[in-house]
């Protein structure tokens, strides 16, 4: 049920001037999606405020950092990834990854401990690079609970939407966990390496915060800055 | 490389593939973006809108019918319909009283830029009785919602409905030859 009567009626209107709340909206895509009668009016609609939309706002170029992070989010996921070689030789990863070690002040071999261009897919860390040097990214570090926890640190999006935890330590069975208005996130477990261990994740959660945790206790903390608000 | 058609860009963004929505991205972006930076008033939101909204529709490429008319309007209702949603949500939540603020000026209008392209919009415009300009300016360009231009104006909820949605048919029939064809 939409809850109209035949047709929208004078719902296309103001659903294409965004006048209505989100429930009336959902209704109107509903209805819309199988009625190509009122998928015409909406779309007549549409176009009229496209036209007031030329007329009357001002044109601004984008950040060009918007088309990359357009095109990086478009990239295949990890199961099928042959683009990834394409675009990125192995020489300029490896000039990345040692960027990325000296941007979060960790040993030399960050991130450089797995795979870079010896397997079909790539892997975990390849696809950070591959993502990180497409973004604007900030970083923190993580908060040790207590004496003797290894180094950590967190690279991610302005916006959150991706994140890179690196631990300096070939460390088994951590879990990275985050915590955002929906409640906890757990993002699974670093995969160690010979020197370091890591794990890039991407997410629509938009975390708030980071916690290392070691079988349910949690070893080191990370606050990450919320830029677009 | 000329400049594609709609037609053919809306093709190519519905194969899934990254060229389309670079395709896409390369036409319609200035114009997404711009409208994205018209209601949320900063570069950051703007970004985080025109990118989630992108990569969401070209990811369902269903959600865009031939008969809706040309993508580059459909996206722009997209984002547009997705800034307000969060604007919205936004002001909610941080407790904003917008419209407590704001004195209650006789007529609301547009501010319609300076090209030549714009005269035949203004023109239209100048055709709206000046009640439906007024909501419609409300609407569009205060970005309120029907129930904050009901309350804003003190008008009752359907009264405002009904003149939003004459007032943008008017528009529609003023800017009439470019219809959409099925």
């Amino acid at each position: 049920m939409t809850g109209f009567g035949e047709h929208l009626g004078e719902q296309a209107e103001l659903y294409a001037l965004g006048v209505l709340d989100p429930e009336e909206r959902q209704s109107v895509e509903r209805h819309i999606a199988g009625c190509a009668t009122c998928t015409r009016e909406v779309g007549r609609a549409e176009e009229a405020v496209a036209a007031l939309d030329d007329a009357t706002v001002p044109q601004v170029d984008p950040p060009a950092e918007l088309g990359r992070r357009i095109a990086a989010s478009a990239l295949p996921a990890p199961s099928n990834v042959v683009a990834f070689k394409r675009s990125v030789g192995i020489g300029r990863q490896w000039a990345l990854a040692a960027s990325i070690a000296l941007i979060v002040g960790l040993g030399s071999g960050v991130a450089l401990d797995r795979g870079l261009g010896g397997s079909q897919a790539p892997s975990n860390d390849e696809l950070a690079i591959q993502t990180i040097a497409a973004s604007h990214f900030l970083h923190a570090s993580f908060q040790p609970a207590s004496a003797g926890v290894p180094v950590a640190k967190v690279l991610y999006a302005r916006d959150r939407s991706w994140l890179y935890v690196i631990v300096d330590a070939d460390v088994a069975g951590y879990r990275v966990v985050g915590r955002s208005e929906k409640g906890a996130l757990d993002f699974g477990a670093l995969r160690p390496g010979k020197s370091t261990s890591t794990l890039f994740v991407r997410t629509t959660d938009r975390p708030r915060s980071l916690q290392i945790v070691d079988r349910g206790r949690i070893v080191a903390s990370a606050t990450l800055a919320a830029l677009s608000k | 490389m000329g400049e594609q058609s709609d037609e053919t860009l809306a093709r190519a963004f519905g194969t899934q593939r990254p060229e389309g929505l670079e395709a896409v991205y390369a036409a319609y972006g200035r114009a997404l973006f711009s409208v994205a930076r018209n209601i949320f008033g900063n570069d950051d939101d703007a970004q985080d809108c025109v990118h989630d909204v992108l990569l969401r529709v070209w990811r369902r490429p269903e959600s865009f019918r031939s008969e809706r008319g040309s993508l580059r309007s459909f996206l722009m209702a997209c984002i547009r319909n997705e800034a307000l949603t969060r604007l919205r949500d936004a002001a909610r939540h941080r407790r904003i009283e917008l419209k407590a603020v704001v004195s209650k000026p006789e007529a609301y209008d547009f501010e319609v830029r300076d090209v030549v392209e714009t005269e035949r919009v203004r023109r239209a415009l100048a055709t709206l009785p000046q009640e439906q300009r007024s909501a419609l300016a409300l609407a569009y360009a205060e970005h309120l919602s029907h129930r904050e231009i009901a309350e804003r104006l003190n008008v009752p909820l359907g009264t405002i409905k009904s003149r939003l949605a004459l007032g943008l048919r008017r528009l529609k029939s003023q800017l009439g030859p470019q219809e959409v064809t099925a």
